[in-house]
């Protein structure tokens, strides 16, 4: 019988035509069914082992038959993908344990349950669906450590939206008092000096309210500044906290560009949230509430005139912002093209110049430039088209405003300082609106933002250390019992690989370019979790011993060393932070490396770039073997450490290196095969599989794929003479 | 036929191009098999050399070890039953769905959820960060990854009705 959720559903017939299809998986057999009908059934007794293949835009779950020959089961488009290796993970399990599939279904996280819509990771947050309320809800939550500064800035909006109501107030009265009163005409004969006093008093007023306006304004700006810079750096403190936790697969999901910009653009865009458009929410909202009650009590029908445009206003004002926004970016990304094209030439200028295409570069460039030209030339013009047609309807309801007010001030209904206050208040509205039309895009914005940083901040560490993970004196066996490992569902790198190293020994990783020798020494570091097996060291399972515990033991000597921005000796302590100045300058004696840093201009203290372009490649595999020796690893990881180097650099180094690989358990990765003459073995991987161990001379006595290899390599060896020196 | 116009590189390597005379090609059970020269290959692979310039012509041929076992120069020049087959399997392999016209264009956090009409129906997909997402094989001619990594196409902008050219253009 099958149990419910164990079918298997798929959208593609063999020949790839679309269908409803699905696989019900009971215990001793496969049935294909489409729209119904079963078209294939497949006893489980018929496979060897099930696998995933994926294509450009489709994706087949495959079998081996009993023969070896590749098979197909069902195909669908890549909506099926986390399916198909949920179900070949579970298959291949009960084909080897016994395991029935519990539920297949359960691949069917990556979807969002309510909408249906693809989730950035297992479990994560649909962002169609997120609720904004949640979103908003955590970050007050957030921000309420901080909420001094928060309650003191919307303390500080308050005063300003109340200032902000006196100054035009101020002005009526300067005008209704002073400046077209016909009594103070008289008064000002008989008593000058009582009504300079008034003028003047009324002109400090002004001068006061506007001097107080700007006084809690930068308060207000104050406060909310040092709200916002606290809780972005909160949150980049987390996310970037967060991210150093997750495993490398988990960080490798996402490009280096997407983490700077959640460590970096996100966490800004939050603080810009907070710094401009929360001053924007109760700033705006406060001076439409005050100016329009002010005005709503002085005369109702002038809150009308000033009121019922405002809708056309806004939507008019909608549709032009989505309009400039397709122009502007449509010029934006013509711009962007352009420079891609000259960072481009400019990278490869070498390339270029040695070729001398020199004039074709220039075309290439010239053919970018103008698309933006001709785009920036549309916008302009268009712009200067359309832009006095949006001044003038902007202004067009002020022309409205002064008929109804002018008319009243002939009417004696209202004073010219009235008008001149109303006038004001109508310039503090229409302010507000333009805002109004973009709240939805902001707000967008910061939910876009946030959700992104909450998504990382949720995210569970695949690599993550048990509560029961212990600190280990590590003495150097490794053991892999039927390791298997891929780094995409779909395709499996190692497949059940099987050895055991003694401490001490050193072994040769030997095989073809994409084998997966750099993938297993990953695994040795812990760097990604195995799908299949288990790693051991010194007899303990690798998940159950801490991450900490396991990288401070293990060096690694790669073929790239990235030395960080700074100085050498900042590079070399890098590995061991209490390192002293005796260490250091040993540990680079032995690596021979002190030779050429003492020739630096600034010694041990010369600032070496981002990449470290000052020194050369064999200067700085140096600088890395140093500090391997520095931190005196117990277990040694070279993966081509001398790959890049010349023939003589190759030798120094390998000597330098035979120092530091005694009597410790180490792992080296060479396409050179000379490089591991000295190993104590050597274990060939072919086809994701180890597929033969034994010493150099054993293992050419086989005749196997080391032997052609070595062969390969001496023959080479003849015809360059140089560098592929076999044995 | 077959004889190309010898290069300086010919005589370092030559490469096998398969055809009726030599090779032949069958669908079987899902898969495609190949006879060259009397040996049988139960499951060979074709990739495309130029899948968008030339979707027919200087199609490789590998073993499952992606091996190569010979290039296929023109379609045309095998027997129609192999053409037929090999047609089959390379619709397979570059599996893209053609959009006829674009119903909406939705943004919203990030990611814009698709409305548009295949020569299948209708159909909803969501892609993230747009602009990267859509790939221009020509400024006509456009290919977009979803967020699953399906792949759609659309042969020419300039043949979409204008009201889904209007909703794309944001991002092209």
């Amino acid at each position: 019988m099958k149990k419910a959720g164990n079918e298997i559903q798929y959208n593609l017939t063999l020949s790839g035509a679309f269908c409803n299809g699905r696989v019900d998986v009971t215990r001793d057999v496969l049935m294909c069914y489409e729209e119904d009908a079963c078209v294939r059934t497949l006893p489980f007794s018929q496979v060897q082992a099930f696998l995933l293949r994926g294509e450009n835009g489709s994706v087949s779950l495959e079998y081996t038959d009993l023969e070896g020959k590749a098979r197909i089961l069902c195909r669908g488009t890549m909506e099926c993908r986390n399916l198909f290796a949920e179900a070949v993970r579970q298959l291949n399990l009960y084909k080897k344990n016994g395991d029935f599939p519990e539920d297949l279904q359960a691949a069917n996280n990556m979807k969002c349950p309510k909408c249906g819509a693809k989730l950035p990771r297992p479990d994560g947050v649909c962002m169609k669906c997120v609720d904004k309320k949640k979103i908003f809800v955590r970050f007050v939550q957030l921000a309420l450590p901080y909420k001094k500064y928060l309650f003191g800035s919307v303390f500080f909006f308050f005063i300003t939206a109340a200032i902000g109501l006196l100054g035009p107030y101020v002005s009526k009265i300067l005008v209704d008092d002073y400046i077209r009163n016909a009594e103070m005409q008289s008064l000002i004969l008989s008593t000058p000096g009582k009504v300079a006093v008034g003028f003047v008093s009324v002109l400090l007023a002004m001068l006061g309210v506007n001097l107080l306006n700007e006084g809690v304004c930068v308060l207000r700006n104050i406060t909310i500044m040092e709200a916002a810079v606290r809780i972005s750096v909160r949150l980049r403190d987390d996310v970037f906290a967060k991210v150093h936790g997750m495993s490398l697969s988990q960080i490798s999901r996402r490009t280096a560009g997407e983490l700077i910009q959640r460590v970096g653009q996100d966490t800004q865009d939050v603080q810009n949230f907070i710094v401009y458009e929360i001053p924007n929410v109760f700033g705006q909202l406060l001076s439409l509430i005050a100016i329009g009650s002010v005005m709503l009590v002085y005369d109702w029908r002038l809150f009308l005139i000033v009121v019922l445009p405002m809708p056309i206003a806004m939507a008019a004002m909608r549709g032009f912002h989505h309009k400039v926004r397709k122009l502007y970016g449509q010029q934006w990304r013509a711009g962007s093209r352009a420079g891609n094209v000259l960072f481009d030439i400019f990278s490869g200028i070498r390339v270029v110049k040695s070729y001398g295409t020199e004039a074709r570069e220039s075309d290439r460039y010239a053919k970018a430039a103008g698309e933006e030209r001709q785009i920036a030339v549309r916008n302009e013009v268009f712009w200067a088209k359309v832009s006095p047609f949006i001044r003038f309807s902007l202004t067009l309801g002020t022309y409205f405003l002064l008929y109804y007010t002018g008319k009243r001030i002939l009417g004696g209904e209202m004073t010219v300082g009235e008008a001149t206050m109303f006038t004001a208040y109508v310039s503090f509205i229409y302010g507000p609106i333009r805002w109004l039309t973009q709240i939805p895009t902001v707000l967008a914005r910061a939910v876009t933002a946030l959700v992104r940083l909450f998504d990382v901040l949720d995210e569970t560490p695949e690599v993550a250390d048990t509560e029961a993970a212990v600190d280990l004196d590590i003495q150097g066996t490794i053991t892999f019992d039927h390791v298997s490992f891929g780094y995409d569902k779909t395709m499996e790198v190692l497949k059940d690989i099987s050895f055991e190293i003694h401490p001490g020994e050193m072994i040769g990783l030997v095989g073809h370019s994409g084998v997966g020798k750099s993938t297993l020494i990953n695994l040795v570091m812990r760097l990604y979790d195995v799908t299949e097996g288990a790693i051991y060291i010194d007899g303990k399972d690798i998940r159950s011993i801490s991450q900490e515990s396991i990288r401070s033991q293990v060096g690694a000597v790669l073929q790239e060393t990235f030395l960080f921005a700074g100085t050498v000796y900042d590079n070399l302590l890098y590995a061991k932070p209490t390192a002293t100045r005796d260490e250091i300058i040993r540990s680079a004696k032995i690596a021979g490396a002190h030779e050429f840093i003492c020739k630096l201009p600034q010694g041990y203290q010369t600032r070496v770039g981002e990449k470290g372009q000052t020194l050369s490649g064999g200067e700085r595999q140096r600088i890395a073997i140093a500090r391997a020796l520095l931190r005196d690893p117990k277990i040694l990881i070279l993966d081509e450490a001398t790959a890049s180097l010349d023939t003589e650099t190759e030798k120094q180094i390998q000597e330098a290196l035979q120092l530091l690989i005694q009597d410790r358990t180490t792992i080296a990765i060479a396409h050179r095969l000379s490089t591991l003459r000295n190993a104590t073995r050597i274990f060939v991987l072919d086809k994701g599989g180890l597929a033969e161990t034994g010493t150099h001379e054993e293992l050419l006595a086989k005749k196997g794929i080391y032997h052609d290899l070595v062969m390969a390599q001496r023959s080479m060896s003849r015809m360059g003479g140089g560098k592929s020196n076999a044995t | 036929m077959n004889e190309q116009k010898k290069d300086g590189l010919s005589g370092i390597v030559d490469l096998i191009w398969l055809n009726q005379a030599n090779a032949s090609f069958k669908e079987e059970e899902g898969f495609l098999s190949m006879d060259l020269d009397g040996t049988h290959y139960d499951r060979v692979l074709l990739s495309r050399c130029f899948p968008f310039d030339e979707p027919e012509t200087h199609i490789s041929v590998t073993d499952c070890d992606l091996k190569e076992l010979g290039m296929i120069r023109d379609l045309q020049d095998l027997s129609e039953e192999s053409r037929e087959a090999c047609r089959l399997e390379l619709a397979r392999k570059y599996f893209t769905r053609e959009i006829l016209s674009i119903e909406k264009i939705k943004e919203r956090y990030g990611f814009t959820h698709w409305e548009v009409t295949l020569a299948s129906g209708k159909k909803t997909f969501s892609v993230q960060d747009t602009y990267r997402a859509i790939t221009k094989i020509t400024s006509d001619h456009l290919l977009i990854y979803d967020v699953d990594g399906n792949v759609y196409e659309i042969k020419s902008v300039d043949a979409l009705p204008h009201r889904s050219y209007r909703h794309l253009e944001l991002y092209l």
